[in-house]
């Protein structure tokens, strides 16, 4: 008797539905949508205006802690909606697996890259990182998509997905800081070693250089003339655009002081809101 | 004379801050608390309604310049030796000093102990084309360079001085003191290792309450011996005398300490801040009371907190930064210094906030600010001066 009663427990799919308690459903979900629209807003600001070594570790908390409130959510909603037994589990799976495999793939992969994203960390929340030549900062880690503010201020969303099939460069890696580049093009006739100088001391000078890390001049020979990169950090990734401004105009007149000439061949291949374009 | 409270300078990096980042600002909550809750519970103090600014000319006669006074047996502690030595092993001793060191302690220094001084122009004048004779000009076997920020500028055309200088130091064959302040110690490290020819840098020991006690007192006796009194406004406690047990903790020195960073010329520009007058009325009340001894007392007011611009304004904390580098720089100087022309409005806002002021054409740190715009610096990932 009591084995047959089991059988049918089992078998049945869903609990009674006079058993499953929507009040308490509705409030679990109200609760973690408020927790989490709470997290969205209060972290972002405590992050912006805390001390700005704590800024991207309190920014990177924010999909970790709703991922934590979802899969919190869904463990305690579940067994409210659903019998669970190993034969129902095997059921559900079935079910979901067809319906994502036809309707849902993009999106279910979105969300499983987004998943994999969290542990494996291509980028975070304040990351610059640049996907398919958009460079931008991760303003947002959602489930299924990031967004990326870029330097002209366009947002852009773009599929967690994109890690299965993309390289995806990060300039930053979680860091308060990342490399910036001044290029220069001078006319091949002149003392290298002179100009190195007078660039590397462009770059030792600047009001925004992180003194803890190098700041060098790469040197390279091309056809049309020689190339100087002055590489330096920022001692917050935010003023990287304004640092690369600054050694930009600060060489190109201490340059100009010391007599050499630059080039004005257009070289404009790479991409917009690419990193080191425009 | 070696006593409790004059301490031989130590090396860089080795200075007990006096509190720490998160235990500041949790003073200064604390202090929200005191004045918003616990006001009213002090029945022997003043209100600060009833108290007035003193007078500058006042004020230098009860705590009188220079703000650096107790340095000066701490310094001479620890040079004793090397002085005296004929051949010493290291030949530059340098010394890091915060900013905001209004009266060039140094120099003082140099003067006190009648040690020549060279200044940037007068090497740039003499010296620059005939480094290696920086020896001749000089009778005494100890040069002094007071402030290293003097010479040079951030900016990519303003340090063939101070390269000139350091590489003269390197072949120069008798004993220097060099001085330098700790923000542009750690700017000279990065552009022109200077670390490598200045070796084994020093700096004093942080004042505690303790100290910083003895020395104000000391200033204050000398000006109006025992008919002056300095009293909390909050409780109307003696900030000299609380108790008959001298190791007892003196608060109101402990929480100066706390504030000023434990450096003295901060802690001196707090102390005169803080003090206040009685208004008239309560001036003529006191000195009936008073007449028979005749006592005069000035008012210990809640040592004065500074706000800085928000970190969003990049443009302020790069002015108050090159400022802090440069011990003070006029406005052609600024311009030279901080990218971009931004901050055109910045200083008048800087000197409204008082944080920054104008001596004649230089603009300055104010010193008592100083330990509120390291936080703000900090606080915006600036890179940070090391003590």
């Amino acid at each position: 008797m009591q084995v047959t009663e089991t059988q049918e427990k089992a078998a049945q799919l869903l609990n009674d539905f006079q058993d499953i308690s929507f009040l308490k459903i509705v409030l679990i979900l109200g609760a973690s949508f408020f927790f989490i629209w709470l997290i969205r807003r209060t972290l972002p600001y405590l992050a912006n205006r805390g001390p700005s070594q704590l800024r991207l570790y309190i920014l990177g908390a924010v999909p970790i802690l709703r991922l934590s409130i979802i899969v919190a959510a869904i463990l305690w909603i579940i067994p409210l909606i659903f019998n669970i037994t190993v034969q129902n589990f095997f059921v559900i799976a079935g079910a979901a697996s067809v319906a994502i495999g036809f309707a849902f793939k993009d999106y279910v992969s979105g969300l499983i890259a987004g998943f994999v994203a969290i542990f494996e960390r291509p980028y975070g929340p304040g990351d610059w990182v640049e996907i398919d030549g958009d460079y931008g900062e991760v303003v947002s880690v959602g489930m299924r998509a990031i967004r990326l503010r870029t330097a002209a201020d366009d947002v852009i969303t773009v599929s967690h997905d994109r890690i299965w099939s993309q390289n995806i460069s990060n300039s930053n890696t979680g860091a308060q800081t990342l490399m910036c580049i001044a290029h220069f093009y001078l006319e091949p006739n002149h003392n290298a070693a002179q100009m190195r100088k007078i660039l590397t001391d462009v770059g030792l000078t600047s009001a925004y250089l992180n003194y803890k890390k190098p700041c060098f001049v790469v040197v390279e020979q091309m056809e049309f003339g020689t190339h100087y990169q002055l590489k330096a950090y920022p001692f917050d990734l935010r003023d990287q655009f304004m640092f690369i401004s600054d050694m930009t105009e600060r060489g190109k007149a201490a340059l100009a002081r010391a007599g050499a000439q630059e080039l004005s061949m257009a070289f404009n291949t790479v991409p917009r809101n690419n990193k080191n374009g425009a | 004379m070696a006593d409790e409270y004059t301490k031989p300078f130590q090396p860089l990096g080795d200075y007990d801050w006096p509190s720490s980042p998160v235990n500041h600002n949790l003073d200064k909550l604390k202090d929200v608390l005191k004045q918003q809750v616990f006001r009213r519970r002090n029945e022997k103090g003043v209100e600060s309604n009833n108290l007035a600014p003193i007078e500058t000319p006042y004020l230098d006669e009860v705590v009188p310049p220079p703000a650096h006074e107790p340095l000066m047996q701490d310094l001479d502690l620890t040079l004793e030796d090397w002085i005296n030595e004929a051949h010493p092993a290291q030949a530059i001793k340098t010394l890091i000093f915060p900013p905001c060191d209004r009266n060039n302690f140094l120099q003082s220094w140099a003067e006190k102990n009648n040690y020549p001084v060279l200044n940037p122009a007068e090497f740039e004048k003499k010296l620059k084309k005939t480094p290696t004779k920086i020896g001749e000009l000089f009778d005494s076997d100890i040069l002094v360079i007071p402030r290293l920020e003097d010479w040079f500028r951030r900016s990519e055309t303003r340090l063939a001085n101070l390269r000139a200088l350091l590489s003269a130091l390197e072949t120069y064959p008798q004993k220097v003191v060099v001085g330098c302040n700790s923000w542009a110690w750690q700017f000279l490290r990065k552009s022109c290792e200077i670390d490598s020819i200045c070796t084994r840098p020093m700096t004093f020991q942080a004042f505690n309450g303790k100290r910083l006690s003895r020395w104000l007192e000391d200033l204050s006796n000398r000006a109006g011996g025992a008919n002056l009194t300095f009293k909390s406004a909050e409780s109307g406690k003696d900030a000299f005398n609380l108790n008959s047990n001298a190791d007892s903790k003196n608060e109101f020195m402990s929480e100066l300490a706390n504030k000023s960073l434990g450096i003295p010329w901060v802690a001196w520009s707090l102390w005169r801040d803080s003090l206040r007058a009685s208004r008239e009325k309560e001036q003529s009340l006191a000195k009936s009371e008073q007449e028979e001894s005749q006592i005069q007392t000035l008012w210990i007011t809640q040592l004065r907190d500074f706000s800085l611009p928000d970190h969003h304004d990049q443009s302020a904390l790069l002015v108050l930064q090159t400022l802090l580098i440069h011990n003070g720089l006029s406005r052609e100087d600024i311009d030279l210094t901080v990218p971009n022309s931004q901050y055109s409005n910045v200083l008048p806002a800087l000197i409204n906030a008082g944080l920054v002021d104008k001596m004649g054409d230089i603009f300055q740190c104010v010193s008592a600010a100083y330990p509120s715009i390291r936080d703000g610096l900090r606080s915006a990932g600036y890179p940070m001066d090391v003590l």
